[in-house]
């Protein structure tokens, strides 16, 4: 975490020039004022606590991409939310998962799925099918009907980008 | 939290890197061949570089397991695929595939998520129950169990989908237990445990404490199991009889009894207990175990572990841990 006193400087001049486009760039997107100033403070705060300083030059298209990277994001979250709530609706009461139970089965689902943004969803369900059901390529080529080698190759595409979704971010 | 956060912060090779990821897809594909699985070995040994780049991708594997462990499998994959396709389709598809999977009698095991939607009695994780039948017949639910009753004209006839129960039989009392596996008939004035589809016991178990009982597996015959005796069966196999530990029926008082058993199969047991997800390094799997810990307070079990072994717990968020030498 970089935030020397010039960073708290240049990002707080960013702030105050670029605050109010932010929110009305998020509100376009999101279509909700409160939505789009907690997100546009998740903007800044990403920026004041990013590993490289960015460059000042173009502010407003480097602000629209962390923007809408955050925005992307929150959709995703929202619509793994309503996929999990939609699963415990048909649990009886006394099955369904505590409060906090459910917040750290979506933290943990929600990271996995950080990791796996940007893959396509045939290369993640070939990486799921191997990992969480633990089925061999042969099995995972005969449920999808894709050819073995096939599954190998979507299978060094999806390490490769959760490797460098971790160790190369 | 650690979960996906560098392991290190050496710099690697890229070249070692995606051979390390060559070896991990071979190593994979549930196809691969001892020569295969030497040569990776040997090729880890090569160089440090080597090694640390195969714990990186092993800690990325651990990683998506246990950030989906909670689930099962089809439910961890059916929601992250909703999550990056947010549209309503997908979502209503992701339901239609947990219907799907309760339908067909998906194995939960140690799960928080139970499919078992259909049964009439249950038990959550770290919960027992009593249930009281008509005809004089007591059931005592151990934790994570999921029982069916039906009554037909002569004596209820119960199906136990998991976990496990311990039936007391009254006067005149008899009742018969379906398995996926077969079926227990017991005899008056008898008590036994049935178990069924546990983490450390696949298949169902049957432990007579006093009476007797008939099991009739699915595969075909029937045998008689007396006093103080137990079998262990499935569709293709029946155990041989062997004795009932006196510690059998511990679980029903809320105790774990442990006589030199493996640190690994305790661990195992406790997780039955504990929501959430507890692993043990393989490390020290095999250390012996003497003691009788509470099954009700698991965590308070695991430090009391800890304080008597060489080992250590590492917690994350309380939910999952790990035991690891200390």
């Amino acid at each position: 975490m970089s935030s020397s006193p010039a960073t708290h400087h240049a990002v707080g001049e960013l702030y105050v020039q670029h605050h109010s486009w932010v929110v009305q760039l998020l509100r376009r997107k999101l279509g909700s004022q409160e939505q789009a100033l907690d997100l546009a403070q998740d903007t800044f705060v990403r920026i004041l606590t990013s590993e490289n300083l960015p460059l000042f030059r173009e502010p407003r298209a480097y602000l629209n991409t962390v923007a809408s990277r955050l925005c992307g994001q929150y959709f995703r979250r929202q619509a793994l939310e309503r996929a999990y709530a939609q699963t415990l609706a048909v649990l009886e009461p006394e099955l369904s998962p505590s409060p906090e139970t459910r917040l750290l089965v979506l933290e943990a689902l929600d990271a996995v799925g950080k990791v796996l943004d940007g893959l396509g969803s045939k290369v993640r369900e070939v990486f799921l099918l191997s990992q969480l059901d633990g089925l061999t390529y042969p099995q995972i080529a005969e449920r999808l009907d894709l050819s073995i080698n096939v599954i190998q190759k979507a299978m060094l595409k999806a390490y490769r980008h959760c490797y460098s979704a971790v160790y190369e971010a | 939290m650690s979960v996906f956060e560098p392991e290190d912060n050496q710099r690697l090779d890229k070249a070692v890197v995606e051979q390390a990821m060559l070896w991990m897809v071979a190593l994979q594909s549930g196809i691969s061949r001892a020569a295969e699985q030497q040569a990776c070995q040997h090729w880890r040994k090569e160089h440090p570089q080597h090694e640390l780049a195969w714990q990186r991708l092993t800690g990325l594997n651990r990683d998506v397991r246990d950030s989906t462990a909670a689930l099962p499998a089809s439910s961890a994959r059916r929601l992250l695929q909703a999550r990056s396709t947010p549209s309503r389709r997908t979502l209503l598809k992701g339901f239609a595939g947990l219907g799907l999977a309760a339908a067909t009698g998906f194995s939960v095991r140690e799960r928080v998520l139970l499919p078992e939607l259909f049964s009439d009695y249950r038990t959550p994780t770290g919960e027992r129950r009593q249930v009281q039948l008509a005809g004089g017949i007591q059931l005592n639910l151990d934790t994570h169990t999921a029982l069916d009753v039906r009554d037909t004209s002569t004596a209820p006839e119960l199906t136990l989908n998991l976990g496990r129960v311990l039936l007391a039989m009254g006067a005149g009392a008899t009742v018969r237990v379906k398995t996926a596996n077969g079926w227990v008939q017991s005899a008056p004035l008898s008590r036994l445990i049935i178990s069924h589809d546990l983490t450390d016991l696949a298949g169902t178990q049957v432990q007579v404490l006093a009476g007797s009982a008939t099991v009739e597996p699915l595969r075909g015959g029937s045998f008689t199991v007396g006093t103080h005796q137990q079998v262990a069966f499935d569709r293709h196999r029946t155990g041989p009889l062997e004795s009932v530990k006196p510690s059998a029926e511990a679980w029903t008082r809320g105790l774990l009894i442990a006589d030199r058993m493996p640190l690994a199969q305790v661990i195992t047991q406790l997780n039955r207990y504990r929501r959430g997800v507890l692993r043990c390094d393989p490390a020290i799997a095999g250390l012996q175990v003497s003691g009788s810990f509470s099954l009700d307070r698991p965590d308070d079990s695991l430090d009391l572990l800890s304080s008597v072994l060489p080992i250590r717990v590492q917690r994350v968020f309380g939910y999952w841990a790990t035991v690891v030498p200390a």
